[in-house]
C-alpha cells in the first residue's frame, strides 16, 4: 500500500509527533514498504477465527486493599520538567 | 584463568571454599570494563563506586556467616530498559535521557534480595525497537567477537557485555528475539521465557502483550541459577501466573532420551546462511546421537509470523510510548505556544527515526479504516500461530531451529532499509506472537570466527524440561567453552 504525504501528516498528528516538511517524504516511503510487506497476511482465511488473542484467561484479579508506602512526591517530581507549590506545570490550557 | 572469566556457579563456589573476596569478584570485572569497554560500548551507566561499597558490606556479612540469597555477591548488568531505583534509566532514548527511577522493578528486587551487585546499565536499541543496538540514541555497541559488528538486539550491550567477560551475567527483554538473538551472535545463552514467568513490574514497555525479561549466562547452569532469581509471581503484574515455583537447577540432569525434537524445515529455507543451517543440522544429529527422538517436520503458518508480530507490536507501541509526553518526567521541548505543541515538539525531540516508524506504524493500523484490514486481521493470525504451535507440542517436546538466520552482520549494514532489519528477527518472532519459551545456545562457529545459536522452542512452562535438554547439548559439546579474545 502506497502511503502518501498527506497521510502520514494525518497519522503523525494522531501520533502527537511533529512532523518537519522534509521527513514526510521518508516517513512515508517505510511506512508504505512495511505495510505492503505485511499484506501477506491477506493469502490466509481467518474467517472463524476469534480475534480475542489474550493470553491470559483469568480477566479479573483481585487483591486486598491495603495501604502501602507511596512513593516520595519531592522523588516523583525531581524527575518532571517543571513543577511549582509540589505540582506538575503545564503551559495554560484553557 | 581471571575471576571476571568464570561462570556463577564457579565463582560461588570459589567464594564458598574461600579461594576469593566479593570486592576481588567486583574490581575484576571492573578492571576488564577498563580494557574492553572502550572497544565494545556495551554499557550506558557504570556503577564501580556503588558496587564496591556493595561487595565490601557483603563480605563483611560473609564473613560473619550472614550470606543469604543464591546470587550473593554476584555481579550482574541489567539492560537499561528496566527500573533500577536512584539509578539513570533511560532505555537507550533522548526523552529519556535524565530520568532517575523512583523506584526498582520486581525482577530488581528479587536481584538485591538473592544478594547480586549490579555492575551498570546496559546499551539496547531504543525502547528496544531493534535488532542490532544500532537504534540507541547513544552509541552502537560492538561484537566482542569482531568489533566490526553488530551484537545482536535490542539486549545487544547485555549479551556484549556477558560475552566480553565485562559480567558473568545479565539481564535483557525479549519482544521478538531480543534476548535470543544477541545471545546467539554473541556465543553465550539466552532465554525468553514463557509469557508470565518472570514479572513486567518495572520494565519501560514496548509491546506488552509480548514483553518478557529473561537471563543472559555464559552457560546453562548459570542460567537455571539466574532464572530460580527471577520468576515468580508478582501481583503488581497481573500477566504473571500465580503457580508454585520450580527449582530449575534440578533440571541439570544430561539425559534427553525421552526428548522428541521437531526440526521445521520453514526455518531452514530460503534467507537462512548455509552455514548457519549446516551448523544447526549438526546440533540435531548430535541430539539423535545422545538419544533424542530427532524428525524433520512441517510449521505451516511460519511465513506470517514477521508481518503478525509487525502490526500488533507496533499497534502497543504506539499506545504503551504515549506516556512521553514532556509532563511528568524526561525530555520536554523549550519552546512550543500552548500544550499540543509542546506535546508534538517534545515527541519530535526525543524519539529516534526507529521508534517513530513504528509508533506511525502502530497508529496507522490501529486508525479507523485499517484497523479491520490491518490489527483484527493480525489478531486472528496470532491465535491461528498459536494453535500451530499447539499442533507441534502434540507430537514434539521442543522445535529446533537457527537463532538468526545470519551470523552477526556488519555495523551500518542493515541501516538503510527497515525491513531488512526486521527480517533478522524471522526465527525468533513467531515464539512471542505465542508466548511460548525458547532458549538460544550456542552451537557451533562460522569460518570466519563468528558464533552461531541454536534455539529450542517449546510449550507453555517448559522451562525446566528445555533446560535439562539444552545442558544436555552443552555438556556434550565445547562450544560454551569459547569466549572472544578482547
Amino acid at each position: 500500500m502506497k502511503i502518501d504525504n498527506d497521510t502520514i501528516k494525518y497519522i503523525a498528528n494522531l501520533a502527537m509527533i511533529q512532523l518537519d516538511k522534509d521527513e514526510e517524504e521518508k516517513y512515508a516511503k517505510a511506512l508504505g514498504q512495511i505495510l505492503t510487506y505485511t499484506e501477506v497476511l491477506n493469502e490466509i482465511n481467518v474467517d472463524n477465527i476469534s480475534e480475542d488473542s489474550s493470553l491470559v484467561k483469568e480477566y479479573n484479579k483481585f487483591r486486598k486493599d491495603e495501604i502501602k508506602q507511596p512513593l516520595d512526591r519531592d522523588v516523583i517530581l525531581s524527575n518532571a520538567p517543571d513543577s511549582e507549590g509540589g505540582l506538575l506545570k503545564i503551559p495554560k490550557t484553557i | 584463568m581471571e575471576l571476571n572469566e568464570l561462570t556463577i556457579h564457579e565463582l560461588k563456589d570459589k567464594l564458598n571454599k574461600k579461594e576469593c573476596t566479593i570486592p576481588e569478584i567486583v574490581s575484576s570485572y571492573f578492571k576488564k570494563i577498563k580494557e574492553a569497554e572502550p572497544k565494545v560500548d556495551a554499557y550506558l551507566t557504570l556503577l564501580e563506586n556503588e558496587a564496591m561499597d556493595e561487595a565490601k558490606t557483603m563480605q563483611e556479612k560473609f564473613d560473619k556467616g550472614e550470606s543469604t540469597g543464591i546470587l550473593f555477591g554476584i555481579p550482574i548488568a541489567i539492560k537499561d530498559a528496566i527500573c533500577t531505583k536512584g539509578v539513570r534509566t533511560t532505555s537507550a532514548s533522548k526523552i529519556l535521557d535524565n530520568f532517575i527511577s523512583p523506584y526498582d522493578a520486581t525482577v530488581m528486587e528479587k536481584l538485591h534480595s538473592e544478594g547480586a551487585i549490579m555492575l551498570g546499565k546496559t546499551n539496547m536499541d531504543e525502547f528496544a525497537m531493534g535488532s542490532s543496538t544500532e537504534h540507541s540514541a547513544y552509541k552502537t555497541t560492538k561484537n566482542p567477537w569482531d568489533l566490526s559488528r553488530i551484537p545482536g538486539g535490542s539486549s545487544g550491550g547485555s549479551a556484549a557485555a556477558v560475552a566480553a567477560g565485562m559480567a558473568p551475567c545479565a539481564l535483557g527483554s525479549d519482544t521478538g528475539g531480543s534476548i535470543r538473538q544477541p545471545a546467539s551472535l554473541c556465543g553465550i545463552v539466552g532465554l525468553k521465557p514463557t509469557y508470565g514467568l518472570v514479572s513486567r513490574y518495572g520494565l519501560i514497555a514496548y509491546a506488552s502483550s509480548f514483553d518478557q525479561i529473561g537471563p543472559f549466562t555464559r552457560d546453562v547452569e548459570d542460567l537455571a541459577i539466574l532464572l530460580n532469581a527471577i520468576s515468580g509471581h508478582d501481583e503488581k503484574d497481573t500477566t504473571s501466573e500465580n503457580r508454585e515455583k520450580e527449582d530449575y537447577t534440578e533440571a541439570l540432569v544430561k539425559d534427553v532420551k525421552d526428548i522428541k525434537i521437531g526440526v521445521p524445515k520453514e526455518f531452514l529455507g530460503e534467507g537462512v546462511n548455509e552455514e548457519v543451517k549446516e551448523v544447526v543440522l549438526k546440533a540435531a544429529k548430535k541430539y539423535e546421537e545422545l538419544g533424542a527422538k530427532v524428525e524433520e517436520c512441517s510449521f505451516k503458518v511460519a511465513d506470517y509470523s514477521l508481518a503478525t508480530y509487525y502490526i500488533i507490536a507496533c499497534a502497543e507501541a504506539s499506545s504503551n510510548l504515549g506516556r512521553f509526553d514532556g509532563i511528568r518526567y524526561g525530555h520536554r521541548a523549550s519552546e512550543f505556544k500552548d500544550l499540543k505543541e509542546l506535546f508534538k515538539k517534545t515527541r519530535q525531540e526525543g524519539f529516534g527515526d526507529e521508534v517513530k516508524r513504528r509508533i506511525f506504524l502502530g497508529t496507522c493500523v490501529l486508525s479507523s479504516g485499517y484497523s479491520d484490514a490491518y490489527y483484527v486481521k493480525a489478531q486472528k493470525v496470532r491465535n491461528l500461530l498459536r494453535e500451530e504451535f499447539a499442533k507441534q507440542f502434540e507430537k514434539y517436546d521442543f522445535l529446533l531451529t537457527p537463532t538468526s538466520p545470519t551470523t552477526a552482520f556488519k555495523i551500518g549494514e542493515k541501516m538503510e532499509d527497515p525491513l531488512e532489519m526486521y527480517l533478522a528477527d524471522i526465527c525468533t518472532v513467531p515464539v512471542n506472537v505465542a508466548g511460548v519459551p525458547a532458549i538460544s545456545i550456542p552451537c557451533g562457529y562460522s569460518k570466519d570466527g563468528l558464533p552461531i545459536g541454536m534455539q529450542l522452542i517449546g510449550n507453555y512452562f517448559s522451562e525446566s524440561k528445555m533446560i535439562r535438554t539444552a545442558y544436555t547439548y552443552e555438556q556434550n559439546t565445547e562450544w560454551h567453552n569459547m569466549h572472544p579474545n578482547i
